[in-house]
């Protein structure tokens, strides 16, 4: 063995620990994040705002609990109040914290887009180790955004 | 991530230790987020990589609005008003805004509408549309866009004229027809070919169709109306021609109307629901015509500001809601983006 495969051979090993090391605190962080308690607000927002279309908003609860408004009509989100089963509720927040949503931009848009008129659509997450927003219109969603928004739009049956 | 070069004399330990700190370092962000941003109204931070790039629901023949943005002359530094919405370089409709109306359907789209086939002055237009853009010109209410300037500081004009109407019948599109920007713009032209349109570079056209005809692609479902741009060739020139698309919005009343009684009662709650829609468009076309003069931080322009706010509503004669009153008619429309003092939605100025 040269002297130069002595110090790679402990390297490597220390990287691939290093590796597991940090993968495996990430997914205990993530395991950790639960949606909030009903008491505290929605775990996940669904808004439609902007553009020249009718805005919405759906909220979704750690219990199930899920209210929709229309802020046009309105001017508050509470309009009217349904059930949905929480285990997906828990598991939509579990995806928003893994899938990259956390990592895009709270505000991505600072001129008008190609059509300035298109409603954009607004996440928003909340746990108990911290909250996440974002929004775009769907011609500019990034394909992380759009599965998120298409599977809270399934849960809640309020399609964009 | 460290560079970790073979051969280099650093003992595992060290290495790791380095390594481990760095990835601690660039750990998910998540853990510790503090965009805490639940409320829509609410915005902080902003990404400057965002990349337009992506493919747009109406495949424009002419999408020049980056391009423009970027060629506007002060484009890089936005002029900051303090009022809420910030000017950008680009031209406005500072003299006035002009009107046609293309009422593009087999039969009548709006009671008391022009016959199909004509064509004329936008004073023969009996419809409560036709009211609408006759006397919207003038008003407290257009009187907010006169709080915005062009590039020479001089304020927008408080009026609009409405100055030709074409009932256009041919190859109208019917049902849940798809229309693209392509096909609009070759009517427009055909309009202009055929003399039923005289061309302005200051006028807005208007597009309206019937039913649950898609103008654009996503009508109902991403928007109930918009305004862009467009080429056409006038006299063997390439122009720019204003052009808002205006489908019937109460085809898909759940997204596209208040949802509150017709300020005119039954007289036509179809005209009633779409003068909101269309006025959003010649106030936006106004101040931004080419979506690099006046928006906000968020590219909200002042139309989208205010959209679907009422303000202070009354019952009319009718038995409906409306919140102005033009010349003894009433209507319910959004409120408009006031560019003045520290800026708001309102309803006159």
């Amino acid at each position: 063995m040269s002297a130069r495969r002595r110090h790679i051979e402990p390297i490597g090993v220390a990287l691939v620990l290093a590796f597991w090391s940090h993968h495996a605190a990430a997914q205990s962080r993530a395991a950790a994040c639960g949606p909030v308690r009903p008491a505290d607000g929605a775990a996940i927002e669904y808004v439609r705002e902007g553009g020249n279309i009718r805005p919405f908003t759906v909220a979704l609860y750690a219990d199930g609990t899920m209210r929709t408004g229309d802020t046009s009509v309105t001017q508050s989100a509470a309009a009217a109040a349904a059930h949905v089963d929480s285990t997906r509720v828990a598991a939509l927040v579990h995806l928003a914290r893994t899938s990259g949503f956390w990592r895009l931009p709270a505000n991505p848009i600072h001129k008008p887009p190609r059509n300035p008129d298109a409603a954009r659509y607004r996440i928003s997450v909340r746990t108990t180790c911290g909250a996440h927003a974002s929004a775009y219109p769907l011609s500019a969603a990034p394909k992380v955004f759009r599965e998120l928004l298409a599977r809270v739009a399934t849960l809640s049956g309020v399609q964009p | 991530m460290p560079r970790v070069t073979l051969g280099i004399r650093t003992t595992a330990s060290c290495s790791a230790a380095l390594f481990a700190l760095t990835l601690s370092a660039c750990s998910d962000k998540g853990a510790s987020p503090t965009q805490p941003s639940l409320s829509p109204s609410t915005s902080a931070s902003f990404d400057a990589n965002y990349n337009e790039n992506q493919s747009g629901e109406h495949g424009h023949v002419m999408h020049i609005r980056n391009e423009l943005n970027d060629g506007a002359s002060p484009a890089a530094a936005a002029r900051a008003s303090g009022t809420g919405i910030s000017y950008h370089g680009g031209p406005v409709l500072q003299s006035g805004t002009n009107m046609a109306a293309i009422y593009w359907a087999a039969s009548a789209i709006y009671k008391n509408a022009p016959a199909p086939g004509t064509s004329g002055a936008g004073s023969a237009d009996a419809s409560l549309v036709g009211y609408f853009l006759n006397h919207i010109g003038g008003s407290p209410y257009f009187n907010i866009n006169s709080s915005y300037t062009n590039s020479a500081g001089l304020h927008i004009v408080n009026s609009v004229s409405y100055t030709q109407y074409w009932a256009n019948n041919t190859s109208a599109p019917t049902g849940t027809q798809n229309v693209t920007d392509a096909q609009m713009i070759s009517m427009l032209q055909s309009g202009f070919n055929s003399g039923k349109l005289t061309y302005d570079p200051n006028t807005l056209y208007a597009i309206f169709t019937a039913g649950q005809v898609n103008l654009g692609g996503g009508f109902g479902t991403q928007y109930c109306a918009y305004h862009t741009h467009g080429t056409v060739t006038i006299g063997g020139v390439a122009k720019t021609v204003l052009y808002a698309a205006m489908p019937y919005n109460n085809g898909y009343p759940s997204a596209c109307t208040s949802g509150l009684a017709a300020a005119n009662g039954a007289a036509d709650p179809g005209a009633d629901y779409e003068v909101n829609t269309l006025v959003h468009e010649i106030e936006e076309t106004t101040t931004d015509m080419m979506g690099n003069a006046w928006y906000d931080s968020r590219g909200y322009e002042n139309g989208d500001k205010c959209a679907w706010t009422w303000g202070t509503t009354y019952t009319t004669a009718a038995g409906g809601k409306g919140n102005i009153n033009l010349a003894g008619k009433d209507f319910l429309v959004q409120q408009n983006w006031l560019n003045a003092g520290s800026g708001g939605c309102f309803l006159k100025y």
